[in-house]
This record gives structure tokens, C-alpha cells and sequence, in this order.
């Protein structure tokens, strides 16, 4: 079992969301964030005075998957979240120790399906 | 003759009327420009310190309002020897003015002019000042500072008033008033935690909800229509005034907005929103003066130049390290300044520029001088002695955290449901 996080572009979460649906691993959490990657820094401008180190809003996509579907789930991230620009984001994977489904207290691998 | 007297009697009472129907819907529609104050302010600022501006607004209509009732208005328009007059309460003489509405109904429309004047201050002092003290200043400004303003200008007996003074609904009585105490209020206080950087550069701190200051721009311009043609304090004989005024104060506030989003367009290659709110506002306080006196294309110049300077004025005064979060100084100060002082070079009848020589741009000057210099000096004083005494800066730790969490024990956005 795994933790898909990938950190995209808002204006991508529909199309991510479509495509994990269409895949069959519809379950996702997303958290609006701000943050900023290896890209150059810009700089806006508020009432006449420059506003630097800006934190760019981004939306952070958490998955939880079995080992079996994670190529996919990755995939079909990558497919649909890169406009080929710098800011497309990052994808992280981490291990995950156990789920429990609340409803039914069931645990493990089956508490994903 | 019974009927004659009968018929004159009758006519009277029906000015009285039509009258007091359009004083007291101008008068409603000034006092929401309360409304538009406390949005402006809390969009422009941070969410940890929204509520406390609304709280400053709230203060200026309740205690503002309680001090202009008990003193103020006796001082504004009781039997005056030029510079103030001693009177408590709402007299229920003939104050001298013509009025064909009743005294109180007069009172409540120059609340909503009073509470205006003392709502530029709270957005100057916002995000730093401490409530009770600012609470102070308020009763002083409205029991005593901007009534005195008001007796030179409008008192029938007011020594600026006697000198042709036009200052038709109070940019320099109310705007200047206002602006120039924003002024040495935010000069006394000092800038926020972080608004200027370790070279002392301003940095930008950016209000929390845009759209919000946009609303409270908008009441704002919608409360200016009640605010410049109610200053007639009357329809009967002033039906065309009225037309020309309200079209007036449109084409200024029109044209300020025009101005300022070609100058940012040119300057920065973008519109700048939130400084076309504050243009739009500018072209206004820069037309309040000269109203009843400019032609349309007048009126139209005025605003052009009221939203070229706001924009000019909101960079001077932050390099200036003067800490202003919402741009009041600028809109109300320096506008409130350049309107009173258009009336003398655009009036159609005795401005510079239509052939009527410099007496009025003098009289206007001096006019709009003293005041100025007058709310400067005595807000200055007055923030003084509180430093030295009360206090009027909330702590830093106070001001880090955010004043509606530590003082008020709300935030503005609270909850996850």
C-alpha cells in the first residue's frame, strides 16, 4: 500500500481527478497549498510596491493505493498535470502502514477497495 | 383672506415635506456609507485583523455618533461668533440656515457627514491601534474637532463661510478634516510590524479579500449620491441644482477611475484594481467642494486629475514611511485638499480659469489650509499625549498574533463547518 502525494497545478485537478476515475482509483484528498519549488522567482505587485518571495498557489492530491495500482495512479498523474513548464510540481510516494475503513473497521488492503 | 392665509399655510407645509422625503432618504443613504467604510477598510487589510476595523467603524458611529449629538452639533451650528459656538444638544431655534426641514432631521444628515469624516481616520490606524484609545480620539474628534471645522465652513456665521468659502458638501470639512488626522495619526503610531524592510523599503501587504474593498467601494460611490446632492438640504427650489450636482459628482468619480487605469496601465503595464477603487473615490472627495458650482467638463477634469494624484499620493506617502493600509491620506487628504482648491480655478462664475480672478482659489486656499493645518496640528497633539499616557499602539506580540484573536477573542474566519 502506498501514499501518492502530488503537489500540481490547480487549474490540472479536474483533469487528474477524470483520469483516476477512468482508471478505477477514484479516491483522492486534495488541500489547496502554497509553496514554492526550484523555479526562478517573480514577483508581483500590490498598490504600487513589488511583492517578492510570493508563494504560488498549488493543489496537493493524496492518494492511497495498492502496490498493484501504483504505476497507474502515477501515470495517469503524469499524463494529465504537466503543461511541460517549469511549476508543473512534483509527485512523492511514501509507504503506508495500515488503513482502516471506519464504517466497517476493516482493515488492510481491503479497506482500500 | 381666510383662504389665502389657509392656502399659505398649506404650501409650506407641503416644502416642509417634499423636503424633509429628500433629507432624510439623502441622509439614509449617507449613513451607509458606514457600511462601505467597514468593508473597504477590512478587505484592505490582514484577516487576523478584519473584525477589528469593523470594530473601529462601529466605534465611530456609536460613540462618534453620541459625542456629535451631546456637543458637536451645538458647537457646528449654535449662535457662532465665527470660529465656535456653545450650544448642547439639538436647539430648537432657527439656526439661520433657511431650513425648511425640522432641526433634528437636519442633525441626523450632518451625523452621517460627522462619522464619515472620523471613519478616514480608522483606516489609517488600522492593524495597530489600541481600541480605547482610538475610542477616545473619536468622542474628541466628534464632540470637538470636526464640529469646529463645520461652524467655519457652514455656520451661517462662520468666518469662512462670511469669506464666500464654497465648500458645497465638505471636502475640505469633512475630507481634509479627515485626512489630514489620518495623516498624524498614522505619522504618531508608525508603521506596522514589516511594513518596511531592514534598508527601509515599504513592503507590501496585501489586503485579504480584494472583492470585499471592492464592495465597500462601491456602497461608498452609491452613499456619495446622498452625500453631494442631499447637501441642498432641501428639493423645492433646487430641483435643477440637484440634477447637476448628481451628474457632477458621477463624471468626477467617472473620470478618476479612467485616470487611474490609464496612469497604472502605463506605469506598471497592468490595470491596478484596487487603486482604481481608490481612484474612483478620489474623483469624488475631489468634486465634493465645487459640485454645485462646475460645469460637466469641469467636473470630468477635476476627477482626471483626483485620480492621477491618488495614485502619485499612495507612493509618495509609503516611501515617505507613513504606514497608510488603506490609502485613506491620499483619497481623503490630498484630495480632499486639491478639490477645495479646483473650486477656485473651475467654478463657471467666479473661478481663475473662467475669467473670476484669484479672490475665491485665495478665499479656497486659506480656506482649506486651516483646516488642514488644524486637524494636522491638534491630531497630532492629541495622539501625543495618549502615546505618552494611555497608549495607542497594541503590543507586538498583540499585533504578530493578530488584534481580533487577543483584544476581541473572534477571528473573521473561523471555523471548518
Amino acid at each position: 500500500m502506498k501514499k501518492v502525494e502530488a503537489i500540481i497545478r490547480p487549474s490540472k485537478l479536474k483533469a487528474v481527478q477524470r483520469g483516476l476515475k477512468e482508471a478505477g482509483i477514484p479516491c483522492l484528498t486534495v488541500v489547496p497549498v502554497k509553496g514554492t519549488g526550484l523555479q526562478k522567482t517573480y514577483s508581483e505587485r500590490y498598490r504600487g510596491t513589488e511583492l517578492s518571495m510570493i508563494m504560488k498557489t498549488r493543489i496537493m492530491i493524496m492518494c492511497i493505493v495498492s502496490d498493484d495500482n501504483l504505476e497507474k495512479c502515477i501515470d495517469t498523474i503524469l499524463d494529465n498535470s504537466s503543461e511541460g513548464t517549469p511549476g508543473d510540481g512534483k509527485i512523492f510516494i511514501y509507504n503506508v502502514e495500515e488503513a482502516i475503513r471506519i464504517r466497517t473497521r476493516t482493515r488492510g488492503g481491503e479497506a482500500i477497495k | 383672506m381666510q383662504e389665502i392665509a389657509a392656502v399659505a399655510i398649506e404650501q409650506t407645509e407641503l416644502i416642509s415635506a417634499i423636503d424633509t422625503v429628500w433629507v432624510s432618504i439623502c441622509a439614509a443613504i449617507i449613513f451607509l456609507m458606514e457600511g462601505g467604510f467597514a468593508l473597504l477598510e477590512a478587505g484592505f487589510v490582514r484577516s487576523k485583523n478584519a473584525m477589528s476595523i469593523i470594530a473601529k467603524v462601529f466605534i465611530d458611529i456609536t460613540f462618534g455618533g453620541l459625542a456629535f449629538y451631546a456637543v458637536g452639533f451645538g458647537i457646528a451650528y449654535g449662535a457662532s461668533n465665527g470660529w465656535f459656538a456653545f450650544d448642547t444638544g439639538i436647539t430648537d431655534g432657527d439656526l439661520g440656515l433657511g431650513l425648511t426641514v425640522s432641526n433634528k432631521l437636519f442633525w441626523f444628515i450632518q451625523l452621517g457627514f460627522a462619522i464619515a469624516a472620523i471613519s478616514i481616520v480608522s483606516g489609517a490606524v488600522a492593524e495597530r491601534m489600541k481600541v480605547w484609545a482610538y475610542a477616545l480620539y473619536v468622542i474628541i474628534f466628534c464632540a470637538i474637532m470636526y464640529p469646529l471645522a463645520a461652524n467655519w465652513v457652514w455656520n451661517p456665521n462662520g468666518w469662512l463661510a462670511l469669506r464666500g468659502f464654497n465648500d458645497f458638501a465638505g471636502s475640505a470639512a469633512v475630507h481634509a478634516m479627515g485626512g489630514f488626522a489620518a495623516l498624524a495619526a498614522a505619522i504618531v503610531l508608525g508603521p506596522r510590524l514589516g511594513k518596511y524592510d531592514q534598508n527601509g523599503d515599504p513592503v507590501a501587504i496585501p489586503g485579504h479579500n480584494l472583492p470585499l474593498a471592492a464592495v465597500g467601494g462601491f456602497i461608498l460611490w452609491f452613499g456619495w449620491f446622498g452625500f453631494n446632492p442631499g447637501s441642498t438640504l432641501g428639493a423645492v427650489g433646487n430641483w435643477e441644482l440637484i440634477g447637476t450636482i448628481a451628474t457632477n459628482t458621477f463624471l468626477a468619480s467617472a473620470a478618476g477611475g479612467v485616470s487611474t487605469i490609464f496612469y497604472t496601465y502605463f506605469r506598471y503595464g497592468q490595470i491596478d484594481i484596487t487603486m482604481t477603487i481608490n481612484g474612483v473615490l478620489a474623483g469624488l472627495v475631489a468634486v465634493t467642494a465645487g459640485c454645485n458650482v462646475v460645469d460637466s467638463g469641469s467636473a470630468i477634469i477635476i476627477g482626471l486629475i483626483a485620480g492621477v494624484l491618488v495614485d502619485m499620493a499612495v507612493l509618495f506617502i509609503d516611501k515617505k514611511r507613513i504606514d497608510d493600509p488603506v490609502g485613506a491620506i491620499a483619497v481623503h487628504g490630498v484630495n480632499g485638499l486639491f478639490g477645495t482648491i479646483a473650486v477656485g480655478l473651475f467654478a463657471s462664475e467666479n473661478g481663475l480659469f473662467f475669467g473670476g480672478g484669484t479672490d475665491l482659489l485665495a478665499t479656497q486656499a486659506i480656506g482649506v489650509f486651516v483646516i488642514g493645518s488644524f486637524s494636522f496640528v491638534v491630531t497630532f497633539i492629541i495622539m501625543k499625549i495618549m502615546k505618552k499616557t494611555i497608549g495607542i499602539r497594541v503590543n507586538r506580540s498583540e499585533e504578530s498574533a493578530g488584534i481580533d484573536a487577543v483584544s476581541f477573542g473572534v477571528e473573521a474566519y473561523t471555523t471548518f463547518e
